[in-house]
């Protein structure tokens, strides 16, 4: 029986994608941060920027898209989930392809602060816009003018605190560096 | 932590082949889009809801509408806004009106809205997670890909419980919890705490990954396979041939 290095590498990479979805899908069902105005925010943005900066953008891809179309299943909103894995997995794909940086050897290195933010207004962007739009096509584009504020709101907390996040978690376990590809 | 929607009965929709289902939820879903009267769009709001009450029951079948009321609302209020040339329907406030056209526009979207939210429900009702794991597969879902789904939900529910437990402890440090409002500083040690635990997982599942056989010419677990038999293509041109009827009969009425 032949064992290779490269599809042994591949379960790592699958153990993280799977875990980070789990993730994604606790943070968006249970983890909930009440707003001034009386409402909620999920903290899924976080861990899809926290994926993406650390992991790259094919795991915050799947593991931003995944889990939060799975958690519109589970959370008794399926007529979303195809919208948020498309939305939420192209949020986690450009911020994980603008903020990760190779050296010359090719190995990821820490990214500046200022690409990371930016990475993060690009997130941003795509998330209130495909929900925006999204929402326009299934109930007005009129009515899907509310969310946006909401939606900006979410997913600014969710970038910012994904740094934060990030930085405490490498701070916290080093190890967690190993994880990286 | 529940992770499943499926509620266990049986009759004609759990018999129907789930790759038949998620054919006919899309290619519904994409009909519902075209110029389709609005008798008949209603229709489809009227058939899905029945459909819902025959599987749900009562008070299950008003889920779906309560996790959209909300929008409706909203899309009641700005009603007004969506439509402003056209036949006045009736005047709310000086300049404030409502033409015939909006009432269309808003009666178009609302029962395009109902439908899906049903449609999705219903099919989330009838299939369960490895069925529907299976049709993606047989749609072509790679082998990976399955894995990684069927693995969050494996891990969905301990990572659920870890949180938890996390959350408790850090509350029992806090003085007079109850009184508290939680912010997003309070969160986020249990936030770093919990991804610790989870991400420690990691190199575990990977070791486990490997000894089932992944990476490996002779893989030691495989998946099965949802039968191929000659109802499936009768069941498949069912799920073609009802979108099919709606759509010519609603853009012929």
């Amino acid at each position: 029986m032949r064992v290779s290095t490269s599809k042994s590498l591949s379960a790592t990479h699958i153990a993280l994608t799977a875990v980070l979805t789990a993730v994604v899908v606790v943070f968006t069902l249970i983890v909930r941060v009440p707003t001034p105005i009386k409402g909620y925010i999920s903290l899924c943005d976080v861990i899809i920027a926290f994926s993406a900066y650390l992991f790259g953008p094919w795991v915050a891809f799947v593991a931003g898209g995944l889990g939060t179309g799975l958690a519109d299943f589970i959370g008794g909103y399926p007529q979303w989930a195809p919208l948020s894995f498309v939305i939420h997995g192209v949020q986690g794909l450009l911020i994980g392809l603008i903020a990760r940086k190779k050296d010359n050897v090719g190995m990821f290195i820490d990214a500046k602060l200022i690409r990371l933010v930016f990475a993060g207004v690009v997130g941003v962007v795509v998330m209130s816009g495909g929900y925006y739009l999204a929402g326009g096509v299934l109930y007005g584009f009129k009515t899907a003018l509310v969310e946006i504020p909401l939606n900006v709101l979410q997913s600014t907390v969710g970038f910012i605190f994904g740094i934060i996040v990030m930085k405490a978690l490498l701070k916290a376990y080093p190890a967690v560096r190993l994880l990286r590809r | 932590m529940n992770t499943n929607l499926y509620i266990n009965q049986s009759g004609v929709l759990y018999r129907f082949d789930p790759r038949a289902k998620l054919l006919m939820l899309v290619v519904l879903s994409i009909v519902l889009f075209l110029p389709l009267s609005l008798h008949v769009l209603w229709l489809c709001v009227v058939i899905s809801m029945l459909t819902a009450l025959v599987v749900g029951r009562f008070r299950s079948s008003l889920r779906p509408l309560k996790t959209i009321l909300l929008l409706l609302i909203l899309m009641v209020i700005f009603a007004p806004l969506s439509e402003r040339g056209g036949t006045i329907a009736f005047v709310i406030y000086r300049n404030i009106y409502v033409t015939n056209e909006a009432l269309e526009a808003l009666s178009r979207l609302a029962s395009r809205l109902i439908t899906i939210t049903y449609l999705f429900t219903i099919v989330m009702w009838t299939t369960t997670i490895s069925e529907m794991n299976l049709a993606f597969q047989w749609y072509g879902l790679s082998y990976k890909g399955s894995l990684i789904m069927s693995l969050a939900f494996r891990f969905v529910p301990s990572i659920a419980d870890s949180f938890t437990t996390i959350q408790q402890a850090f509350e029992l440090r806090e003085e007079g919890p109850e009184k508290r409002k939680k912010r997003m500083r309070d969160v986020l040690p249990t936030v770093i705490a919990a991804l610790v635990v989870a991400i420690k997982s990691i190199p575990y599942v990977a070791m486990n990954l490997e000894h089932r056989g992944l990476g490996r010419d002779q893989k030691r677990s495989r998946y099965k396979e949802l039968e191929t038999k000659r109802s499936l293509v009768v069941h498949l041109v069912i799920a073609l041939i009802i979108p099919a009827c709606i759509a010519f009969v609603g853009i012929c009425w």
